[in-house]
């Protein structure tokens, strides 16, 4: 009993340590140290995980492609008239650009980072990357996908990995503004569950469904225009100083394994 | 006695980083699945208190190197939790049997619980943070996931190592004659 006593003690005392060292930051080095040899194991298990997890949720419903099929093809129609105007202001953008230069002066470097791993909580959508303090990343990053849709911010770093806020995440807050439109419209905030809200918008403003979301350039490290999603249906009453909108975010960030985190030339590590 | 360490602490490196990278990237229901307070269960029941403690705290300190979201100050949880699961297991749960092996996984997960709550509220008070706790579903499906890795577990380590077969002497006359 009293050898009980004494190794019980002998824990509690280990874990009180262990916990100071951890608040206090002196274990630090340790699990950098850690990490260093660890990250190519998270890697391969992350590499089998995504190959498991495509052979697990198989091919889609056939009911559910006939909706998507249909839902999509509406959508196209009404974007197809979108598409002549973006069009025509693109090749004029080229034109400009051109002339000032505008690439080269406020161009952005991407830093390809793989996802090591996803919180399990459908809550909290976060993931790690393995990027982190070393490779010049930053707390405030945008992150993108495919041909630079927004998906997140760098909203935790360490030396070789950091943690990407998704928009859904309940904690995500994102300026937004409509594309074609210089100010703010409103602000993107997280529901959880791939769910995604348009908020406070001024009852003045313009809002309709399809209208594409973009950022809104007004936070230091996520530049504008990067697209965020479409706009499913506007709520408010007209009376109501702001309405709300239910977004669909254009990047399924479920299946997304490798991303880009944009870094702002004032920014690229010399 | 040096092997069985190093296979703990190699076992502990490959289950925690299972849990931390691998399952999270599955879709549910696999994406419940949290190994590390199971297998410690396992430790524990044949009768390995110091692996499992070991393991379990091992375990932890790897999960807080790969932690998502916010992360639970793993290697203080898993050890006290798995600490605590020692002690019943030599003074409340002393028999060796699938019952009770399902009965600490479950207390030992139930006590994550309440750590896990706790935590958040403690950091929404403190830090006036966005209070986070996962829905009751979820860790009810990780408590299925548990029970069903100790029960196989169990069963395993009755056929293959014999180690829990109640064997009688047949010179042994139970009845005193």
């Amino acid at each position: 009993m009293l050898l009980r006593n004494k190794i019980g003690l002998f824990v509690l005392i280990g874990v009180l340590l262990i916990s100071i060292l951890k608040i206090s930051g002196l274990l630090q080095p340790i699990e950098a140290a850690a990490r260093v040899v660890l990250l190519p194991g998270a890697h391969f298990f992350a590499g089998i995980g995504f190959s498991v997890r495509d052979s697990l949720i198989g091919p889609p419903d056939l009911k559910f492609l006939k909706e998507r099929n249909q839902e999509l093809e509406a959508r196209f129609v009404s974007m197809a008239v979108d598409y002549v105007k973006l069009r025509a202001l693109e090749e004029e953008n080229k034109s400009l650009s051109a002339l000032i230069k505008f690439t080269q002066d406020s161009g952005f470097d991407y830093v390809p980072a793989r996802i090591i791993s996803r919180s399990s909580d459908p809550t909290n959508a976060s993931v790690l990357i393995d990027k982190g303090a070393k490779d010049g990343v930053e707390t405030g990053m945008a992150v993108v996908v495919g041909d630079g849709i927004f998906v997140g911010k760098i909203t935790s770093l360490m030396q070789r990995v950091s943690i990407v806020t998704l928009i859904s995440d309940r904690t995500s807050r994102v300026a937004a503004a409509s594309v074609g439109r210089k100010n703010l419209l409103g602000l993107v905030e997280g529901r959880g569950n791939n769910v995604a809200r348009l908020t406070l918008v001024p009852q003045g403003e313009s809002l309709e469904p399809d209208d594409v979301i973009v950022t809104a350039g007004t936070e230091d490290k996520v530049p504008a225009n990067l697209a965020i999603g479409l706009v499913n249906e506007v709520e408010g009453k007209p009376t109501d100083p702001f309405k709300n909108a239910s977004l669909e975010p254009l990047a399924k960030t479920d299946s997304v394994d490798l991303v880009l985190i944009l870094m702002p030339s004032a920014l690229r590590s010399q | 006695m040096k092997k069985t360490w190093i296979i703990t602490i190699i076992f502990a490196i490959l289950v925690s980083l299972l849990e931390a990278t691998f399952f999270t990237l599955l879709p549910s229901p696999w994406l419940y699945i949290h190994p590390v307070i199971a297998f410690s269960v396992l430790l524990v029941v044949l009768n390995k208190p110091k692996e499992a403690f070991v393991f379990a705290a091992l375990s932890g300190f790897i999960l807080d190197l790969f932690a998502v979201s916010g992360g639970y100050f793993s290697i203080a949880r898993l050890s006290l939790i798995i600490a605590f699961v020692i002690f019943l297991s030599q003074s409340l749960f002393t028999n060796r049997s699938i019952y009770a092996t399902v009965s600490l996984v479950a207390i030992a997960r139930v006590l994550d619980r309440i750590w896990i709550t706790v935590g958040e509220v403690l950091k929404r008070v403190l830090f006036k943070s966005n209070l986070l706790v996962d829905p009751l579903s979820s860790t009810v499906i990780i408590l299925v996931w548990d029970i069903a890795i100790v029960a196989i577990g169990f069963i395993l380590l009755v056929f293959f190592t014999r180690r829990m077969k109640i064997k009688l002497s047949k010179d042994l006359n139970t009845y005193g004659g």
